[in-house]
């Protein structure tokens, strides 16, 4: 056992560090608002409350009842922040932009400031968090007596002590004056409490390092090798199947929700935060914090159950351990930790209650009942204070009278979970109001109002046991013997887990008439008006925004109220800076505006409306105004997406004529290329002719031979000459689509003949074989006999010049294939490179090794030819190495008479 | 600046998806393949999975994050990720 006198002198001096971190806190935040008390990392500290004694005990006594379903309690949150760039993002800008100062602030504001949703709020958490606050004051309790157990910590786990309630209501009372020193010094909740803050962050890195101190003694002190740590672990952690069902899934996004909607939690993520950067770290930091945390308490389970003996509280595993083998040190730090973790929850919890309370319950009924006193400036302040501090002691010692109430039964140990699903009620509402523009304030208040009965009717009131409200008979057989009204198988949902259960039926009867009863009401004007401040938080506002909300109030009323509220010093410097401006009695709508939002940031939106309203004479909303906002916002995406739809047609279209132009170019450069072409081919034969009819002119006695020989060239070459224009003048006419011939119904098998006829003397000539293969018999195709005979000998005269193998053979065959004339003309020589295959269809171009002299006009006209009669010419690959063309055409099956026989 | 555009959105989806991947790593149907009875080093397999899906995940954030801070203060092109001069200049005669 460890000494109690030690143990409270210890307790006693932590404390009092913790009362001095918070003073300087205090202290250096007013001298430098952006020092590092407003960095990321304290505030990642701060937002890791949600570790409650409940974490700091309860989990390992989960792991060591059953297995890794503790892990959930931080897994949710780690999906939540690692997802902060969804909903945490847009939720924290809110509440900074608005200066919101509580959960319930948050939610009354978005559905047009309504008081009763912020009281609704208010108590449902009231009513979930209590049982929480009494479940810290347990623990602490509990562990104090464990540790300083006379007859050693073991025997004590073993036996159940009466609770101590003179340490628990020493224990309370110590948390009440902390949370008021450093709670409630101001009234202006956005002027964040740095003090607690820091104090805050110390309990963080203490829980945290005792946690992982007895983990890092658990694995390489206790066990023999790190390795056997896990020897002999109960069968939920070796065979873990049945842990990961619904009541997983249902933990997870019950952990997820309470990190969101837990007041405490609101507090110190949204209230608390200053900049997008903190959030920013957080993200990943914080899960990072609970992965450290969960990382040592399956080990620190699994030795509790090897080590202690049988029936020890596995919750107390983490402090028992070590006192087991006399490790007092390491107990002692372990029980600082525990000691952190409920004191820091119960402190946070209860400023963020006590804001909610005074802000949504005492004075909206203080205002209405006339109960706040006029008469100074001064007292009005020192009322909203004191409702504060009152409401302080009163949520604690609500937790005390509990704790008292329930005194050792076991009602404590679920209630974690139970407020969980308690305070989850909130989310619809805090979703919806995020992201969706037509939720009411009708919608909100009938789901959360349900969901809070629901919860409470199938988990709350049964778990507190047959001592309170219903009787054992009731929660075994619904009241008056319903069965379809048990609390834990409403409407005969039977065999569920009590808190699955209760998390479907709340939560669907919430989520249900938020969403239904959203859609048969209409918004008030101001909800509208809040509506969209709120689910457009990240687009720039305009600033006509003053003009939807016409107020008239005169500036001495306006004053009086900021005085009273905000403080003379205050008051002075907001008016003083608008006021001179127009030393008009009646107040700008920019300046109600601003005296509304700073009163907000003190009292909350509800109560800082109706302040504001008891002095405005005449206020509108116009609705028009606001609709034509909404619909400029509509107008303005669509305008965008729209825009952006014409820049991509643009820009095709863009593309599509620089191709054009591109295509042009080409042509023109074709043009050029074929017309200096065509002189330079025309010039040849114009030079020769020229050259030899001077020598003819300038000798006239030249012999008769040679006479009849130039004659001869000058022929031929004039000859060439003609057959070179009339091919251009072919080109040309086919190149336009008016070719000089007409079609008509042929059998292609004559055209053939007659090229090969044409050719046999060329072929002969040029010892190169002429071969005709293959016919197709009733081939009949729609061309000119003339023509297709021209292009054929083009191919068959071309096969044979450009034939220079050793043993030259030139084929023809024919065939129909698929409804398609086809003809080959297939030659053995070396064929035509790759490269070269389309180019040879220019015009004027010429194979490598010619053996006579042509146009270079032959291919570009056949292939117009064959083109003009619809078919093709292409130049395919030969079996047999050489090149083969291939002339196909379309066939008509039917026997058509042929025009020519 | 298109590039910049891009880079924050690719920034802004891989955080909106980081929430969804988390998910799908440790609810059911995917983590019941790794809840089998078996030992890793004296380790049961599920506490493995678990911790190092986990870790994994806060590392992703962590990375995540420090890019959409990078992008916010506007340093996002002058660490290092963009072109340097390499030892290739240093190589030209």
């Amino acid at each position: 056992m460890l000494n109690p006198d030690l143990v409270i002198l210890v307790c006693l001096g932590y404390v009092a560090i913790l009362f001095a971190v918070a003073f300087a806190g205090d202290r250096r935040a007013r001298r430098d608002p952006h020092g590092w008390l407003s960095s990321p990392l304290v505030y990642t500290l701060s937002i890791s409350i949600y570790c409650t004694s409940w974490t700091f005990y309860g989990a390992v006594g989960s792991a060591a009842r059953s297995g890794l379903e503790f892990v959930t309690i931080y897994l949710g949150p780690t999906i939540v922040f690692v997802g902060w760039w969804i909903f945490l993002r847009k939720l924290v800008t809110v509440g900074r932009i608005y200066h919101t100062t509580s959960i319930a602030d948050l939610i009354s504001a978005r559905f047009g400031k309504d008081p009763a949703l912020g009281a609704l709020v208010t108590v449902i958490a009231v009513i979930a968090i209590a049982p929480y606050i009494a479940l810290q004051l347990k623990a602490l309790t509990s562990s104090f007596q464990v540790i300083t157990f006379p007859a050693g910590a073991v025997e004590a786990a073993n036996i159940n002590l009466a609770p101590d309630y003179v340490t628990a209501f020493w224990v309370a009372a110590g948390l009440c004056l902390f949370s008021i020193v450093f709670g409630v010094r101001n009234i202006d909740v956005n002027e964040r409490h740095h003090g607690v803050i820091a104090a805050i962050a110390l309990e963080a890195v203490v829980k945290l390092v005792a946690l992982v101190a007895v983990g890092i003694w658990v694995v390489f002190g206790l066990s023999e090798t790190p390795g056997a740590v896990f020897e002999n672990a109960p069968v939920s952690l070796t065979d873990p199947h049945d842990t990961f069902g619904t009541r997983w899934i249902v933990l997870c996004f019950l952990a997820g929700a309470a990190v969101i909607c837990l007041p405490r939690q609101f507090q110190v993520t949204v209230v608390e935060n200053s900049s997008e950067r903190q959030l920013r770290t957080a993200s990943w930091l914080f899960p990072l914090y609970l992965f450290l945390l969960c990382i040592f308490v399956t080990p620190i389970a699994v030795a509790g159950l090897n080590v202690l003996p049988e029936g020890s509280n596995p919750d107390l595993y983490v402090v028992t351990l070590p006192l087991d083998v006399d490790r007092d040190m390491l107990a002692l730090l372990a029980f600082l930790g525990g000691f952190s973790s409920a004191t820091s929850m119960v402190i946070v919890s209860s400023i963020a209650l006590s804001t909610m309370i005074s802000n949504h319950i005492v004075m909206p009924l203080a205002l209405r009942l006339n109960l706040v006193p006029v008469a100074r400036a001064q007292v009005v302040r020192s009322f909203i204070l004191g409702a504060r501090r009152a409401s302080i002691v009163f949520i604690v010692f609500l937790g005390f009278v509990y704790f008292r109430l329930s005194g050792t039964s076991d009602a404590l140990a679920a209630i974690g979970l139970i407020s969980f699903c308690g305070v989850a009620q909130f989310l619809p509402s805090l979703v919806g109001g995020l992201f969706w523009r037509n939720a009411t304030h009708g919608g909100a208040l009938a789901g959360l109002a349900a969901g809070f009965a629901l919860w409470a009717y199938t988990l709350f009131l049964p778990s507190l046991g047959s001592a309170f409200f219903m009787s054992q008979a009731m929660i075994e057989h619904g009241p008056w013997g319903i069965a379809l009204l048990k609390p834990h198988a409403l409407l005969g949902l039977e065999g569920m887990d009590p808190l699955v259960h209760a998390v479907f039926w709340s939560l669907f009867a919430n989520i249900a008439l938020f969403i239904g009863v959203s859609m048969v009401s209409e918004p008030t004007p101001l909800a509208r008006y809040q509506s969209r401040l709120f689910v457009d938080v990240f687009r720039r506002q305009m600033e006509n925004e003053f003009s939807i909300l016409r107020r008239t109030a005169r500036v001495v009323d306006l004053r009086r109220i900021a005085d009273r509220i905000l403080g003379p010093a205050e008051a002075m410097a907001l008016f003083a800076a608008r006021a001179q401006a127009d030393r008009t009695t009646v107040a700008s709508d920019e300046l109600i505006s601003l005296i509304e939002q700073r009163l907000a940031a003190n009292v909350g939106a509800a109560t800082a409306r109706s302040l504001v309203s008891s002095v405005v004479s005449n206020e509108t909303i116009s609705v028009e105004e606001l609709k034509r906002l909404a619909d400029e916002t509509e107008q303005i995406r669509a305008y965008s997406a729209e825009l952006e739809k014409k820049s991509r047609q643009l820009e095709e279209t863009a593309s599509e004529l620089a191709r054009a132009n591109e295509q042009l170019r080409e042509i023109d450069a074709q043009k050029d290329e074929f017309l200096s072409q065509v002189s330079h081919e025309v010039r040849t034969p114009m030079t020769s002719i020229r050259s030899f009819s001077d020598v003819l002119l300038s000798n006239p006695g030249l012999e008769e031979t040679k006479q009849r020989r130039f004659l001869r060239i000058i022929q031929d070459e004039s000859i060439r000459l003609t057959r070179l224009l009339d091919g251009i003048l072919d080109l040309n006419r086919m190149g336009t689509g008016q070719p000089d011939w007409e079609t008509g119904w042929i059998d292609p098998e004559t055209a053939i003949d007659l090229a090969m006829e044409s050719c046999e003397a060329l072929a002969r000539s040029a010892g190169v074989s002429l071969e005709r293969t293959a016919r197709s018999r009733n081939a009949v195709v729609l061309g000119n006999r003339d023509r297709l005979a021209q292009v054929f000998i083009n191919l068959v005269s071309n096969a044979i010049k450009y034939n220079t193998g050793t043993d030259p053979r030139v084929t023809v065959s024919a065939s129909i294939r698929d409804g398609f004339y086809e003809a080959r003309v297939r030659d053995n020589g070396p064929g035509i490179p790759e490269a070269e295959r389309e180019r040879i269809f220019a015009k004027f171009s010429r194979g490598p090794t010619p053996r006579q002299q042509g146009t270079g006009l032959g291919l570009a006209i056949s292939r117009q030819i064959v083109e003009q009669l619809g078919g093709t010419l292409a130049l395919t690959d030969s079996d047999a190495g050489g090149a083969e063309f291939v002339v196909t055409l379309r066939a008509e099956k039917a026997t058509a008479p042929a025009d020519d026989p | 600046m298109n590039g910049r555009d891009g880079d924050r959105r690719g920034a802004r989806d891989v955080a909106s998806v980081l929430p969804f991947l988390t998910v799908v790593l440790l609810l059911p149907p995917v983590i019941l393949i790794f809840a089998a009875p078996v030992s890793i080093a004296g380790i049961p397999l599920i506490i493995l999975y678990l911790f190092c899906a986990w870790g994994g995940i806060i590392l992703c954030a962590f990375l995540v994050a420090r890019h959409l801070a990078h992008i916010a203060d506007g340093t996002g092109d002058g660490d290092g990720d963009g072109d340097t001069p390499g030892p290739a200049a240093g190589g030209r005669r």
